[in-house]
């Protein structure tokens, strides 16, 4: 029988069972201190086998400009109901003669999912070529059908971010679990749109100015007078020793105070490791992201979209502008076409991109929020106009009617998907594989039946998601109605949300369930959303699971 | 029998104040994952601590209170430092979004005017701690205390009439970044320490100072507040 000392008789055995449970009934404060212990490693075990969250990354398009034509699906299967007409829900242009008549909402079938046209086409990619818009759909998840039932900017904003108080936001979530120098990194600052909270204390590192790498990176240059540095270098274990104490002693009742020893050594570790190549990296990095961006949104000929002349009418459906009294209608003597000729990266957009490009390259931040505001550089010329001028189209287009929105929004759209794919190249499958990506508006837009523009949606909300640990997408989750808003004005489907069937969130689900749903994408122990709002899709064994099929409801 | 009734009456005597937890029958899992561990440790009943609350929010120093507090400790007449204005500026009052406190529209000499660019203006006061910020304030550490006349200019704010750093001076030196609060023993041993260990380097009087002044300047703690 070997060591007899290690087998236990059963009477022994039974009292020290009847022992331990004795004592779980009746812990002392010592084993409650222990097990506290225990638990918390247990959890931290937990988390370890859950791993580093994906890295999170937040494009958002302040203003909300309009979606159609890019990520705000409306019929997604065949099965589906026939979309009720709405000229500002057009995603292609139907044409006569070598000139546009009109506009139709058109989708075609990819892996069983009626995308909307502009994914027919191809963009311009970093290596010189272009790429099939279908390799992005592939990595999608739309999520619609949702709203938070109230108006405003900042605040639907904020409350897609963060959509639950005391709780971290979805770029907290991905920076709650982070171990990386930054957590959490913002550019530009989000100002009224911030909502950025992180219940663990993860740093967000908001960058200012208009050269956001060299921002972030410059504290860990060298330092121009050497003389204290050159001190510490020589006597380098002394002074960690003395920091090591200082860090974790000095205010250390103050609430905070963990927080930032955590900042402090990610300084220093940051520091020691040192920051090389940014110069030779950023300009050519920013151009290639500038050059894809740029070629996407100028494209030509493409059918349905910039193959026949754009002439206006002059009727309200070739409006443009964000609000009343500064529009104007584009003259007829004028190729619409010649509109996206000039059209350039909005800015911060190929920045952001490259500066996500770099961080998540070198393993330097959890979460990044980047800025894809207006779309500049729209060369019009008015109604009664001599000669055209260039414009920067707000992203908040309650006058840009249904033909110029249709092909500024298809233009800016390409170029932002154009940027994301180029993101994807740049990471590799498994980086790729690491990331998720979402695009967010304030909301999306409620369409006026006349085509003269288009007011907030925010019952009427979507975003869309891109991974490479999403494949053999698109994935498209969330309920919408067939019909327009309770409104004469607003007539036709436009994505308004209803309610799920056996969801735990009664009526339109609210910005949580979009929330949610991210989260389950981001490869972290715990979605603080769920209970709130159960996610609409999980990923199991790297294949994304729909919980809830979405629904056209014909009501 | 009586240990029958025994085990009832404790049992009861137990889960009839433990409401707070969640629920009666979850005491047996409290040791899980529901609960922080400041809480965990309250065996009191009714409970003795406050709990912590997530929402709760460091209170930390703006970019207004650090610029001052280092023109207070590195203004000197006899021992002028000509870069603490630029390097405040650069590493510090410029950097609003990493410190907090946005600027204002209106001036044009506070030092917090918005350059033309009112993009800043509705920042909050303060902000949280940030990598970053502990990096830009490593630099302005590391940068003004590259100049001996700094060191020079901290040291005439203090009273020690030893020409090294001793425990008294350490204090002193800890109490020109921490306002608020006393050098803990250990932290007094641990400056002491790095002086000594210098010392034995042969390091200068002067340099010896400026590790010391170097090491709590860089320390994040004075900060918070």
């Amino acid at each position: 029988m070997g060591d007899d000392k290690k087998n236990l008789p059963r009477r022994d055995f039974l009292i020290g069972a009847t022992s331990l449970g004795a004592s779980a009934l009746f812990p002392t404060p010592i084993e409650m201190l222990a097990r506290t212990l225990t638990g918390s490693f247990i959890k931290k075990a937990e988390a370890a086998l859950v791993g580093e969250p994906r890295n999170y990354v937040n494009v958002m398009m302040p203003g909300g400009p309009s979606r159609y034509v890019f990520d705000h699906w409306l019929r997604t299967s065949p099965s589906d109901p026939a979309v009720i007409p709405n000229p500002m829900v057009a995603t292609r242009f139907l044409s006569s003669g070598g000139r546009a008549t009109g506009a139709e909402y058109a989708t075609f079938d990819f892996n069983g999912v009626l995308v909307p046209h502009m994914f027919s086409h191809s963009v311009a990619s970093g290596d010189g070529s272009q790429r099939p818009l279908t390799d992005l759909v592939k990595n999608a998840l739309v999520i619609r059908g949702y709203g938070s039932g109230l108006d405003g900017h900042p605040f639907n904003a904020q409350q897609q971010q963060a959509p639950v108080g005391g709780i971290s936001s979805i770029a907290g979530c991905a920076a709650d679990h982070s171990t990386k120098y930054f957590a959490a990194v913002q550019w530009p600052n989000r100002a009224d749109y911030q909502a950025y909270t992180s219940t663990e204390g993860k740093a967000l590192n908001k960058i200012s100015g208009l050269t956001p790498l060299s921002t972030l990176m410059e504290g860990f240059g060298p330092a121009a007078a050497p003389a204290a540095r050159q001190l510490r270098e020589r006597n380098q274990a002394a002074f960690a020793q003395a920091a090591a104490v200082l860090n974790s002693y000095a205010n250390s009742q103050n609430f905070g105070a963990g927080q930032l020893k955590t900042n402090m050594d990610n300084t220093l570790a940051l520091l020691k490791k040192g920051v090389k190549g940014i110069d030779e990296y950023w300009a050519p990095a920013l151009e290639r992201y500038r050059t894809v961006i740029m070629n996407s949104m100028r494209a030509s000929g493409l059918v349905g979209i910039t193959d026949a002349a754009l002439i206006s009418d002059e009727s309200v459906l070739w409006n443009v502008g964000a609000e009343a009294g500064t529009n104007f209608i584009v003259s007829k003597d004028f190729d619409l076409r010649t509109a996206i000729s000039t059209m350039a990266p909005a800015a911060f957009m190929a920045e952001g991109f490259a500066l996500t490009e770099y961080i998540l390259k070198e393993g330097l931040a959890t979460s990044v929020e980047i800025w894809a505001p207006q779309i500049p550089n729209v060369t019009l010329l008015r109604a009664g106009g001599a000669t055209p001028g260039t414009f920067n189209v707000a992203h908040d287009m309650h006058e840009t009617g249904a033909m110029t929105g249709l092909l500024i929004c298809t233009a800016f759209f390409r170029g932002l998907a154009a940027a994301i794919l180029e993101l994807s190249r740049q990471l590799g499958d498994t980086g790729w594989g690491n990331t998720v990506v979402q695009v967010m508006g304030d909301f999306s837009r409620s369409a006026r039946t006349n085509g003269s523009g288009s007011d907030h949606g925010f019952n009427q909300m979507v975003t869309s998601v891109y991974s490479g640990a999403i494949t053999q997408g698109p994935y498209v989750v969330g309920n919408i109605r067939r019909s327009g808003l309770n409104d004469s004005t607003f007539i036709g489907t436009q994505g308004v949300a209803s309610s799920i069937e056996g969801y735990n969130q009664k009526g339109m689900p609210t910005p949580a369930m979009a929330a949610s749903t991210v989260a389950a994408l981001l490869n972290i122990e715990k979605n603080p959303f769920e209970n709130i709002a159960a996610p609409l899709v999980k990923l199991e064994n790297g294949q994304v699971k729909v919980q809830h099929p979405a629904k056209l409801k014909d009501e | 029998m009586k240990q029958r009734l025994l085990f009832i009456f404790l049992t009861l005597v137990i889960y009839q104040n433990c409401g707070q937890f969640g629920g009666g029958f979850d005491l047996l899992h409290y040791g899980g994952t529901a609960m922080s561990s400041d809480q965990m440790l309250d065996t009191q009943h009714p409970a003795g601590t406050q709990p912590t609350q997530s929402t709760q929010k460091m209170q930390i120093a703006n970019r207004t209170y650090i610029a001052e507090l280092f023109r207070e400790i590195f203004t000197s007449n006899t021992s002028p430092v000509p870069e603490l204005e630029s390097l405040l500026q650069r590493w510090v009052v410029s950097r609003d979004s990493q410190y907090g406190l946005g600027c204002d529209p209106y001036s044009t000499y506070s030092g917090q005017d918005c350059g033309g660019d009112i993009s800043a203006a509705n920042l909050p006061y303060t902000t949280e701690d940030n990598t970053i910020r502990q990096s830009f304030r490593l630099q302005l550490c590391d940068n003004l205390l590259a100049n001996e006349n700094a060191v020079k200019a901290a040291l005439e704010k203090i009273n020690v009439r030893s020409l090294a750093p001793n425990a008294e001076g350490v204090r002193q030196i800890y109490k020109l970044f921490y306002r608020a609060e006393d050098p803990s023993a250990e932290v007094v041993t641990a400056l002491v320490t790095l002086d000594r260990t210098l010392a034995e380097k042969g390091e200068s009087v002067l340099d010896r100072w400026r590790a010391v002044l170097l090491q709590v300047c860089t320390s994040p703690g004075w900060q918070l507040l």
